[in-house]
C-alpha cells in the first residue's frame, strides 16, 4: 500500500515536472552553415580570430559577474578593475586565451539561465558575423557576395533569433527610463564593449581590400589599435562604433548585414543597461520585452540620414572614436562632407557647434526618430 | 554492422570538406562514461563517434577489446537519432570476435535548463540482436535524464528500464541492461576546453545476473574545431564479489551536409 503511494506520488512529481519543462524556454541549438570557408579566419588572421574568441569570454564573463555581484559596488569591481584586467592581460597575450571561440554557456553558466532567448538571438547573429569574416578570409570563395547572401539566408530562417535589417532607432538604446545606466556607472568596460565593436567593424571593413598583403596589412593594423586601447584606456571609443562610419564600404556593399550588426551592437548595451539598472527589477521580462521592440522589422527604425564618411585609415580613426555619443549623435544628421569639416574642427568648436544644431533643432532635440518612424 | 562501418568510412572521407564542430561537453554514453547530459546535438549536425577501443578484464584474466562506431543526426531541433554498433574481441584461453548487439536511439531534450529546472531529456533505445556477442532477442527501453548546472560544475541524473525478454546467462553485452541509474559530475574547463568527470551507477544486466555498481573516472578535450578526444577509466563491482576494470579511448567529430541547410530567399538577402 505504501509502495503504491509512493509511486502515485513519484508519478505525479514527473508529471509536474514535465508539464514544467514543457513550458520553459526551448534549447534549440542549432548548426551554422557549412561552407568551404568555415575558420578560414582562424587560419588566415590568427591573431584577429585570437581577439574574437577574448571578445567572446569579455562578453560572457561581463553578465555573469554582474549576475553573481552580492551588490553594486562589488560589481562595479569586478567589471571595472578585475575583469578589465582579465581581459586586457589576455588580448596582450599575458593570461592563456582560448583556442577556439568558446560557446557563452561554458563561461556564463549562471547568466544564460536569465533570459536563454536573448542568447540565442547574440549567438545566431554571432554566428553571422564569423561567417562573413570567413567568407571574406578565404581567398577560394570566388563569388564572396553569393556566399554572404547565402548566409544571410540562413540567418533569416530563424525570425525569432534575428535582429533587423535596417537600423533600430538609437532612442532604444539612449531614450528609455533605464538607459544610460551601464555607461554611467560601468565606463571603463563600457568602453572595451565599444572596443570589441570597433574591432568586428574595422574588421569587416579591412577584410574588403583586394589585395591580400595590403588586406593582412590592415587586419594587423586594426588588431593593433584594439590593443593599444586596452595598454591606454583613454583611447577606448566614447561612444558606440557603427558600420556607416567604421566600416562604409562594407556598410555600401551590405547595408542590411551593417543594420544587423549595429542591432545587435545597440542591444548589446540595452541588454547591459537592464541588467545593472537596479529600477528594472523583472530583469527578464524586460529583456524579453526589450528584445521583441528590437526585432520588430517596422517599427522604431532610425529616420536619421546617417550618411556614411569616406573610408578613414585605422590608424587615424582616434578622433573619430573619441567623439561623445551628443557629437557622434549631431554627425549621423550631417551629410558627409559636414561630418568630415566636424572631424577637423577643435573640440571647443565641436561643442559649440553641437550646441548650435540643438538649439537650431528644437523640435529634433536629440537627433533621432520620434514615434511615427515606421518604415517607408 | 557492416553497413554501419561502410557508412563510417564514407564519413571520414568526407569530413574533411564539411563543416564541423564537436562539443566537448556533450556527453553520449560510452564517451567515455555511461552516464549522459540531456543536451542533443545541434539541430541539422552529424555526430560520428568511435571507441578506439574499449578494454575490459575480469578477475580470471579473460579480457575484451571492443570497437563502438556511433552515429548520430541531430533531425529535428531538440531531437536526434543515432544508431551504435560493436566489435568485440574477447580472449578466455582463445581469442573470438563477432558483433555485440546493434542499437538505435531517439532523444529529446524537453527545455532548456532555467534556474530552478534542470535540462529534462527521454531517450527510447532499441537493441537489436546482430551478432554473438550480443542478445538473442530484441529490446526496447526508455532512459529519463535529467542535467544541471551550478556554476561550472554540472550534475546529470540517469534512469532507464528495458523491455524485453532476458537473454541467457553470459548474453546481452555491456550495452543493454535491465535497468540502470546513476549520477555524474562534470567540472568544465572552459578556456582549455575540457570537462572530468565522474559517475557512478547501478546497472542489472539483461541476462538476469545480479546488479552490480561501476564507476567511470574520465575526460572530454576539445582538440580542433572539428574533434574532441575523450579517455576514461571504469571498475565495476557485481554483488557475487566479481569485479571488472577497465579503460577507453575515444573520438568525436560533428559535422553536416550543405544541401540540407535552407539558404533560399527569405525576405531578406541583400540588394
Amino acid at each position: 500500500m505504501k509502495m503504491k503511494r509512493l509511486l502515485s506520488v513519484l508519478s505525479m512529481g514527473l508529471v509536474l515536472l514535465f508539464a514544467s519543462a514543457g513550458r520553459a524556454d526551448k534549447r534549440e541549438a542549432i548548426f551554422y552553415l557549412p561552407g568551404e570557408y568555415n575558420f578560414a579566419t582562424r587560419r588566415a588572421y590568427p591573431e584577429f580570430d585570437a581577439m574574437l574568441n577574448v571578445i567572446d569570454i569579455g562578453h560572457a564573463e561581463l553578465a555573469e559577474r554582474l549576475i553573481k555581484a552580492r551588490s553594486e559596488a562589488e560589481a562595479i569591481r569586478m567589471i571595472e578593475e578585475d575583469l578589465f584586467n582579465e581581459v586586457t592581460k589576455r588580448f596582450l597575450g599575458r593570461k592563456r586565451r582560448p583556442r577556439f571561440s568558446p560557446a557563452e554557456e561554458t563561461i556564463a553558466p549562471e547568466s544564460v539561465k536569465l533570459a536563454w532567448r536573448v542568447n540565442k538571438a547574440f549567438d545566431w547573429t554571432h554566428f553571422l558575423h564569423r561567417q562573413v569574416y570567413d567568407i571574406f578570409s578565404d581567398d577560394r570563395v570566388r563569388n564572396k557576395d553569393g556566399a554572404i547572401r547565402a548566409a544571410l539566408n540562413y540567418y533569416l530562417t530563424e525570425p525569432e533569433r534575428t535582429f533587423p535589417l535596417r537600423i533600430k532607432s538609437m532612442r532604444l538604446m539612449e531614450g528609455q527610463p533605464f538607459s544610460g545606466y551601464w555607461k554611467e556607472h560601468y565606463p571603463k568596460f563600457n568602453g572595451a564593449i565599444w572596443a570589441y565593436h570597433w574591432l568586428q567593424l574595422a574588421g569587416n571593413e579591412a577584410l574588403l581590400e583586394p589585395d591580400p598583403r595590403a588586406r593582412q596589412m590592415k587586419m594587423e593594423t586594426a588588431v593593433d589599435e584594439f590593443k593599444k586601447m586596452f595598454i591606454d584606456p583613454a583611447r577606448l571609443p566614447k561612444h558606440m562604433p557603427m558600420a556607416h562610419e567604421i566600416s562604409p564600404t562594407f556598410s555600401a556593399r551590405f547595408p542590411q548585414i551593417a543594420a544587423t550588426f549595429d542591432n545587435l551592437h545597440s542591444f548589446h548595451d540595452i541588454y547591459m543597461d537592464i541588467l545593472t539598472n537596479p529600477s528594472v527589477r523583472n530583469k527578464r521580462e524586460e529583456a524579453y520585452r526589450q528584445l521583441h521592440l528590437m526585432q520588430e522589422p517596422i517599427q522604431d527604425l532610425e529616420t536619421m540620414p546617417l550618411h556614411p564618411l569616406p573610408s578613414i585609415p585605422i590608424e587615424r580613426q582616434q578622433t573619430l572614436l573619441q567623439m561623445r555619443p551628443e557629437e557622434a549623435m549631431a554627425m549621423m544628421m550631417m551629410s558627409t562632407e559636414e561630418q568630415m569639416a566636424f572631424l577637423a574642427m577643435s573640440p571647443e568648436q565641436r561643442r559649440e557647434r553641437v550646441a548650435q544644431r540643438r538649439n537650431g533643432e528644437g523640435n529634433h532635440p536629440q537627433g533621432h526618430s520620434g514615434e511615427s518612424n515606421r518604415a517607408e | 554492422m557492416l553497413y554501419l562501418l561502410s557508412i563510417v568510412i564514407f564519413l571520414l572521407h568526407l569530413s574533411g570538406s564539411a563543416f564541423a564542430q564537436a562539443d566537448y561537453r556533450n556527453l553520449d554514453p560510452g564517451r567515455p562514461m555511461v552516464i549522459e547530459d540531456a543536451q542533443p546535438i545541434e539541430f541539422r549536425a552529424f555526430e560520428f563517434q568511435l571507441g578506439l577501443p574499449r578494454y575490459t578484464r575480469r578477475d580470471g584474466g579473460a579480457d575484451a577489446l571492443s570497437f563502438e562506431p556511433g552515429l548520430t543526426w541531430g533531425f529535428a531541433r531538440d531531437g536526434q537519432v543515432g544508431i551504435e554498433g560493436e566489435n568485440v574481441t574477447r580472449r578466455d584461453g582463445e581469442a573470438k570476435n563477432s558483433f555485440g548487439d546493434t542499437q538505435i536511439h531517439l532523444l529529446y531534450n524537453l527545455n532548456q535548463e532555467s534556474e530552478a529546472l534542470p535540462a529534462i531529456a527521454l531517450r527510447p533505445e532499441f537493441s537489436l540482436p546482430t551478432g554473438a556477442f550480443g542478445g538473442d532477442h530484441f529490446h526496447a527501453g526508455l532512459k529519463g535524464i535529467a542535467s544541471k548546472t551550478f556554476g561550472m560544475n554540472r550534475l546529470h541524473l540517469n534512469g532507464s528500464y528495458t523491455a524485453g525478454p532476458t537473454e541467457a546467462p553470459g548474453r546481452g553485452g555491456d550495452r543493454v541492461s535491465r535497468s540502470l541509474y546513476g549520477i555524474a559530475y562534470e567540472r568544465t574547463f572552459p578556456i582549455v576546453f575540457a570537462v572530468v568527470l565522474v559517475d557512478l551507477y547501478a546497472v542489472r544486466p539483461i541476462d538476469g545476473r545480479r546488479a552490480e555498481v561501476i564507476s567511470d573516472l574520465g575526460g572530454r578535450v576539445q582538440l580542433t574545431p572539428t574533434w574532441v578526444v575523450d579517455a576514461g577509466l571504469f571498475r565495476a563491482l557485481r554483488s557475487e564479489g566479481e569485479t571488472r576494470y577497465g579503460f577507453t579511448l575515444g573520438v568525436t567529430t560533428v559535422f553536416s551536409f550543405r544541401r540540407l541547410f535552407p539558404t533560399g530567399e527569405v525576405g531578406g538577402g541583400e540588394e
